[in-house]
């Protein structure tokens, strides 16, 4: 095996997340397609808070102005699109056997499919913020943002996609030893609808269900970056980056060895 | 045989080869409905939980939302377990597809149509049908009117997506364009319509016809409004036929695969 | 009688230019410039009934745009056809129940059902009453050979059971005109011999017409009497399969095994195509050198155990004519 050194070569991976960026630049049609759909469900979402905030006659509900909602919502959105599928292309690896070709490759495998996912979420992220921004500032009006939310969010919604890359190449390694793996991501999906607060700030769920989310992953992809957006608070910070990171390093750490476990598979089963 | 009687033998045969054609992989099919059925009951609860903090928004509760979602899904279900195309029509012409079925004497635009049918809608349609018992207490009349509506919804959607498909054979590669139109149909259809105002509850009452079926839980099955069931009744025709007489027009234009683009 | 009439039949495509990259897609977008595409510019020809005809021409010659307007898929920008006295774009319902059609590269059988279920369902789209059509499938599957997998998935079965499937498939309703468009393509040699036979059996047994096309030379010289060839959407030959080889190729070619060792072999008219230590392939020009000669050459040079001498493939003819005029027979 060539492994000569066991440091990375960062510049390797900063070669397949450029040649990403490239391919996908490809698709930049269908990214703005796509936030069409942003555009629409934002419009409803402005529309149907509006009706709720003059119901109950509030200023504020879970600590947001009806503007923060909307822009809370905006960003949570701006999240989920920027996802890219990377699912199906581990699953398929392993699937039809394609992951034992990659292994006598001089890269590692993991790193290499997070480079590619970060360009490519990365781009999203950042069309979807823009375009995503002139929807709600059109929808909802201005918000007092500033600059530090601005910055920070950023990072944060990419620390996000980072935790979310290693869960779902989690669940997709699962194809080493279960056929099905699609059902798994697909509860995933839901359960950040839910517990990551996509549609309703977790503030406004009954207690229970905040509790339960809280222990999860999955309110540090969505709700905690948005949340910081929409209604900057600087205590609010170093709890979001530091579960962050503690999240990233068991998500990683379990991913590693889930992988070379699998590995092990094939190399004794043959790929 | 009537031509009637005709076309619904002739539907059902496709349904049923597509069934048995399904039924080759028996497991992926209850995957994949299971897994429909398990993404509305979210949704569900996602209304569930919104109810809970808000219990009247504009006039509708929980249960009305459950009436709609009972209504659309078991509606949409339908339409895309029989008209499994509808949504693919823009790219079945875009990319010549439609060949295979000029070669063939029956109407090419109901033979797209029901050449499909997805697996998955098996699952909204199910979901349609459960939840609407729980919804509140049944009685014959309103199983009556929930039945219209589910085929009110049939109609509605069917013809809107024809319509939008068809506009490939006018613009072109607008296969992007028409699944956008079907994804804001299919996402309008499930929200109040009384939460829209002005012109927005204009276009979705005509030009995006979703609020026709967002209007049902309140006018056709909390009490039933006899001019909303006359007018929503001929505007489902009406978009129908209009939706067949444009796409009969397109076939006009129709140009096989060859609406491709010279790279030079 | 006529099955087919063309008389000045073209078809143009407004074809979208788009220059490559980012900004190139943005001018296409708000800026389309179009450009005019001749792939069918003014065809005439006839085709008895019960005839066989190959057309024949390189990818892009309008062969495919053709078919498609003789069976109704497309509307014409110029010109008249009829086929069976229907005009195929304004009478495609009427004329759809009479005609037949294979395309090799498009399955119209259900790939995760046997093949009879495809069947039943043609049966129920050519409303074709029960009876006949029981008799009638019975009939095809005794003929055609598919008694053993009637029961087993499309996804099953080999490229060229497939492809039986699919012609019987296309001859339930006893279609009076069969349009092939590359039956053969991608079978291997004995399902390709078989799908011909059958072609060929059929037209007998049954008087239809047989519109081909082909990129295989050996559809074309076993089905055909008659070839058309086209290129750039104009009709550059039609006649008679036999005469394509007799005027267009000046040439024979020799395959021969020997057992003595070859060594430079050369002669005057004959180009060397393939040697080894025991075998050599040889082509002769017959305008510059006649055969007689250099096989007696042969003869005294090497103890000669087989020889063959056959007209040079039909693909050369083809790609002959393409280049305009005969030339001699050549490889590569």
């Amino acid at each position: 095996m060539i492994n000569k050194s066991s440091r990375l070569h960062t510049g390797k991976y900063a070669a397949v997340g450029r040649i990403t960026f490239l391919t996908n630049l490809a698709y930049f049609a269908e990214l703005l397609w796509r936030t069409i759909f942003m555009a629409l469900i934002i419009f409803i979402f402005a529309q149907l808070w509006a009706v709720v905030y003059v119901g109950i006659e509030v200023q504020r509900l879970g600590g947001l102005t009806y503007t923060q909602m909307i822009w809370y919502l905006v960003m949570t959105e701006t999240i989920v699109l920027s996802r890219p599928r990377v699912e199906d292309l581990v699953g398929r690896e392993v699937r039809n056997g394609d992951i034992a070709y990659r292994l006598n490759k001089p890269y590692n495998y993991l790193m290499y499919h997070y480079a590619a996912y970060m360009a490519e979420a990365a781009m999203r992220l950042v069309v979807n913020f823009i375009v995503g921004s002139l929807i709600a500032r059109l929808m909802a009006g201005a918000i007092q943002v500033s600059l530090s939310a601005i910055l920070l969010f950023i990072p944060a919604a990419l620390l996000g996609l980072s935790i979310e890359f290693f869960i779902k190449v989690c669940i997709g390694l699962g194809a080493f030893w279960v056929e099905d793996t699609e059902s798994f991501l697909f509860l995933y999906d839901k359960a950040l609808f839910i517990f990551g607060g996509m549609m309703l700030p977790l503030d406004l769920l009954p207690d229970m269900i905040r509790r339960i989310s809280m222990v999860l992953p999955m309110n540090f992809v969505l709700y905690r970056p948005a949340r910081l957006f929409a209604g900057y608070e600087a205590e609010a910070v170093w709890p979001l980056f530091g579960g962050q990171l503690a999240w990233l390093a068991l998500a990683g750490l379990l991913c590693t060895i889930i992988y070379r476990m699998g590995v092990k598979r094939v190399n004794v089963n043959g790929g | 045989m009537s031509t009637v009687a005709k076309t619904a033998r002739f539907i059902w045969g496709y349904l049923r080869m597509n069934i048995a054609s399904a039924m080759e992989y028996r497991t992926n099919f209850i995957t994949q409905v299971a897994a429909m059925f398990a993404n509305d009951v979210v949704l569900i609860f996602f209304w569930r939980l919104f109810f809970l903090r808000f219990p009247v928004v504009n006039g509708w509760a929980f249960q009305d939302v459950v009436i709609l979602w009972a209504i659309f899904a078991g509606g949409y279900g339908i339409t895309y377990v029989i008209f499994g195309n509808v949504a693919r029509l823009a790219g079945i012409i875009v990319r010549g597809e439609l060949d295979h079925y000029l070669l063939l004497p029956k109407n090419v635009l109901l033979h797209v149509l029901v050449s499909r049918s997805s697996m998955s809608a098996w699952g909204d349609l199910l979901f349609g049908l459960v939840i609407f018992w729980f919804a509140g207490p049944v009685s014959a009349l309103k199983l009556l009117a929930f039945l219209y509506g589910i085929l009110l919804t049939v109609l509605t959607l069917t013809g809107f997506g024809i319509i939008a498909g068809s506009l490939a054979f006018f613009l072109g590669n607008a296969e992007g364009l028409s699944r956008q139109l079907m994804v804001a149909f299919t996402t309008l259809a499930t929200y109040p319509i009384t939460i829209f105002k002005g012109v927005a509850k204009f276009i979705l009452l005509t030009v995006i016809p979703a609020g026709v079926i967002s209007s049902m839980p309140l006018r056709l099955i909390r009490t039933i409004d006899p001019v909303f069931v006359v007018a929503a009744t001929l505007f489902a025709i009406g978009l129908l036929v209009a939706g067949t007489w444009i796409f009969k027009r397109g076939m006009r234009r129709y140009e096989s695969g060859n609406l491709m683009t010279i790279q030079m | 009688m006529n099955a087919i009439t063309v008389e000045g039949l073209g078809k143009t495509f407004k074809a979208k230019v788009k220059e490559p990259g980012l900004s190139g897609s943005w001018r296409s977008i708000f800026n389309p410039v179009y450009r005019e595409v001749h792939a069918v510019a003014g065809i005439d020809f006839k085709v008895d009934s019960g005839e066989m005809l190959a057309f024949i021409g390189p990818n892009g010659a309008g062969k495919s745009t053709t078919i498609k307007m003789l069976t109704g898929i497309l509307h014409p920008s110029a010109g008249q056809a009829q086929v069976l006295g229907f005009v195929p774009w304004k009478e495609r319902y009427q004329m759809s129940f009479r005609i037949g059609a294979v395309f090799g590269q498009r399955s119209q059988l259900w790939y995760h059902l046997p093949p009879l279920d495809t069947f039943d369902l043609l049966a129920r789209i050519y409303e074709i009453p029960a009876a006949d059509f029981s008799k009638r499938r019975n009939e095809l599957i005794e003929r055609f050979d598919l008694g053993e997998f009637q029961k087993t998935p499309v996804r099953k079965l080999s490229l060229g059971q497939r492809m039986r499937c699919e012609v019987a498939a296309s001859l339930l309703h006893r279609p009076e005109v069969l349009f092939l468009d590359e039956p053969t393509i991608g079978l291997d040699v004995v399902a390709k011999q078989k799908i011909r036979d059958l072609i060929g059996e059929m037209n007998k047994a049954e008087g239809m017409t047989v519109f081909l096309t082909s990129h295989d030379t050996g559809d074309i010289e076993q089905l055909c009497k008659r070839a058309i060839v086209i290129n750039h959407g104009t009709i550059v030959l039609d006649t008679r399969v036999s005469h394509l080889k007799r005027d267009y190729i000046a040439g024979k070619i020799v395959d021969l095994r020997v057992t003595t060792e070859v060594t430079d072999f050369s002669f005057p008219g004959v180009t060397v195509l393939k040697s080894s230590k025991y075998g050599l392939k040889l082509s002769i020009d017959s305008t510059v050198q006649s055969i007689d000669r250099v096989l007696a050459h042969l003869m005294h040079d090497y103890q000669v155990v087989d020889i063959t001498i056959s007209d040079p493939p039909l693909e050369q003819v083809i790609s002959s004519i393409y280049n305009e005029g005969p030339v001699p027979a050549h490889d590569q």
